[in-house]
Order: structure tokens, then sequence, then C-alpha cells
């Protein structure tokens, strides 16, 4: 009976990265701090969190009317994207049964495919991975509205809530979201 | 507790005659007299009602009369964005997951500025030759000064001309780019006419205004 051969991990791969409250550069066993989150705080009254399967081909409109002020603007918007992750190789060993009917799962998502888009306000932008967007608590003298828009479309602020569209014909992405006020 | 202070003093009664209606001196006659007699105090009684009788409930009688008013909070620990409340963390969005690589076409610049108040930056589309100009990481992170409340911690950035967005304390924008092509990232170079004796602004790009009376110091992460 054969041995399993002994495969040395090989170097993990340099990049950025969230780590404890800092966002930092790993590179050649090296960390570099870039931001440091540790005396960040933001007061906020309201908040929700919600989790969200986008099927390929689709769209979703994200309004938190109840979530936002007076009209329906809110102060962050916090998305996180999960891709097809790729397969574990222990557990489907070197080949992937083929079940008719039934998609045969990929070696995860390429990191080119790794985007889709949001629409707010008629501007579409991409989105990788991750998103953060703030805003500032409405001044009581300032008419000007400084936060984000997630009205429903029939309240006063008719251009309102984040359309995220996913433009794959192949994979299925999962949002998660914190809206908060 | 009793309405009597003193054994001999009553301030009720609000008659007009100079006597009033207590039997020792009112407030306010004009005399050199005290009108409090020391060494005496009146009688106090203290009554006990059970609030709690375990932990749990004296922690509930604490967030009901001393921390009621404490607000729920963002902020970014442990690796993750996380909605506190006191200590607890009631929501949280893991922020572990997320990973940037850096790939044989990738490059990255980090640029601090400090903006006037109103007025605005173009930012540097640094060398993203590579990548033809794109970006698939940009993250913002504004220092307000002390004094700027809340409704001034604010900036506005401008994304290729459209319409005027918002940022308050960070930012964080992601996308995918491709080796010497344009792909799904973020546009860095700013699109200057090209007509000849053109001086106007920028107008593609990023764009980053400060509206407030103060300056506001913004450090911009990009990445390919």
């Amino acid at each position: 009976m054969a041995t399993r051969p002994i495969i040395c991990p090989p170097q993990p791969i340099d990049g950025f990265l969230f780590r404890k409250d800092k966002f930092v550069l790993e590179e050649d066993y090296n960390i570099t701090n870039f931001f440091d989150f540790s005396d960040f705080q933001d007061e906020v009254i309201s908040y929700s969190r919600s989790k969200v399967t986008l099927k390929s081909g689709k769209s979703v409109k994200i309004s938190q009317t109840d979530i936002g002020d007076d009209n329906g603007f809110v102060k962050w918007v916090a998305v996180k994207v999960k891709y097809p992750a790729p397969k574990d190789p222990i557990l489907y060993g070197s080949q992937t049964p083929i079940i008719p009917g039934v998609p045969t799962p990929t070696n995860g998502t390429p990191q080119v495919k790794k985007y889709i888009f949001w629409t707010y306000r008629g501007n579409t932008y991409n989105i990788g991975e991750m998103m953060i967007l703030t805003g500032s608590k409405l001044g009581s003298t300032d008419s000007e509205k400084t936060g984000w828009n997630l009205t429903e479309d029939f309240l006063p602020y008719e251009d309102g809530g984040i359309t995220f569209s996913n433009p794959h014909s192949d994979i299925d992405v999962k949002l998660e979201i914190i809206i908060a006020r | 507790m009793s309405e009597n202070i003193g054994d001999s003093f009553e301030i009720f009664g609000g008659g007009s005659s100079n006597g009033g209606t207590g039997s020792g001196l009112p407030f306010g006659y004009g005399n050199s007299n005290s009108a409090l007699t020391t060494g005496q105090s009146g009688p106090w009684n203290t009554e006990y009602t059970l609030i709690a009788n375990d932990p749990g409930s004296l922690r509930r009688v604490n967030l009901t009369f001393s921390n009621y008013n404490d607000p729920h909070e963002v902020r970014i620990f442990q690796s993750s964005l996380n909605v506190t409340y006191q200590a607890e963390i009631e929501e949280k969005l893991d922020l572990s997951e997320y990973f940037h690589p850096l790939q044989s076409f990738s490059s990255y610049q980090k640029q601090t500025f400090v903006i006037s108040p109103d007025s605005s930056i173009n930012l540097d589309p640094g060398d993203f030759d590579t990548t033809l100009g794109e970006v698939s990481l940009l993250m913002a992170r504004a220092h307000y000064n002390a004094d700027a409340v809340e409704d001034q911690r604010l900036l506005y950035w401008h994304y290729n001309s459209g319409y005027r967005n918002i940022m308050s304390d960070m930012m964080m924008l992601t996308g995918q780019v491709k080796p010497d092509a344009s792909w799904r990232g973020w546009q860095t170079l700013p699109n200057i006419d090209e007509q000849v004796g053109y001086t106007g602004a920028a107008t593609g790009g990023f764009v980053f205004s400060n509206p407030t009376e103060y300056p506001v110091k913004l450090t911009i992460l990009t990445a390919s």
C-alpha cells in the first residue's frame, strides 16, 4: 500500500488582510500595518444584518426604510460577497463524481471572476469581496442629506436603495450585509 | 421624611403676616438671627425594597438605572466589523475571510493628504500601468479635527464625474483587475481633457472634497 506523500505547505501568498483591529500587508512573512482601527468607534442608533443569496444573472435591491432616518438615510453599509469556495481536495479526492442533473462543483472561483455590480442613484460600480460605505449624521440645520439613501421608491427620495447584480451565468454568490444608522 | 425640618421651625403657611403660620422664625424675615437652629435634625424614615434576587436580576437593574443610555457602536476588532452594546457584540461581519492577493502584476501605494476647508484633491493615480490605471482595492480613513462635531465629520467623493457620494470615517471599495486590460476595478486615472488650453478640473478618477470648516487628514491605500 502506497504511503501518502508528504507535501510541504507552500509559502503563503502575499496580500492585504484584516488582522484583529488592523489592516495589514503580509509580505514574505513580514507584517506591515496600513490602518489601525483600534481607536475607531461610531455611535449608531439602529442596525440590521441580512444574508442574501444572489443567483446567477439576478439582482436584488437592498432597501432598509425602517432602519434609516425619516428620509431613509443610513450611516453604514457594509457588504461582504462570498463566492463559491474551492473544493476540499481531501474530501473530494482526485475525481469528482458526475451526477446527471446536478451541477458539477467547480474548483472555486477564479480571481478575475470575483466581482459583481452595485448600483446607487443610477451609477453602477464594481465590488469584489468587500465594501464599506459610511456617511454622516444628518445636520439639524443642514437640509442636505449626508448618508446613504436606502428608501423604498415611494418615499420622498425615490432614487433610494442599492441594487446588487450578479452578472455571472455560472456562479451564485452570497451577500452578508450590515446596515446601521 | 417629615415635613418639618426642626422641632420649632416650619416654613409652610404662606401667610402675609410677619409672624407667618409657624411658631419659629420664617425665611426672609430680615433679622440677623439664623432661621435654622443648630444641633437638630429631622426624622428620616428609610424603606428598603428588594429589586434583585440573583446576579442576573442585578444586571438588569444596572442596565435600567446605570447604563440604559449607552449607545450601540460600530467598531472593528477581532478581525470583524462589530455592532456592540456595552461589552456585548450584538452582530458582526467577519472580515477575516477578506484577502487581497498581491499578484505578479500588482502594485500598491498609500497616500496621505490634509484637505483644507472647502477644497478638493485629486487622488494621485500612482503607478498602476499594468492594469491600465485600475485598482481592485481602495481603502480610505479620515481623521477629523477634534472640534468637529458629528455633522462635520464628512467628506465628499466623486468617481468618474458621477454623482457626489459621501464618506465619514472610513471607506472600502473593491473590484477585480486583469493585467494589461481594463476590467472590473476602479479607475484612478483622471480623465483630463486633452484639449489644448484646458484648465478645468480633472473629470475622472477620484476626487475628494472637504466641505467642512476644519482641515481633514485623509489616508488612502490603493492596490491592484
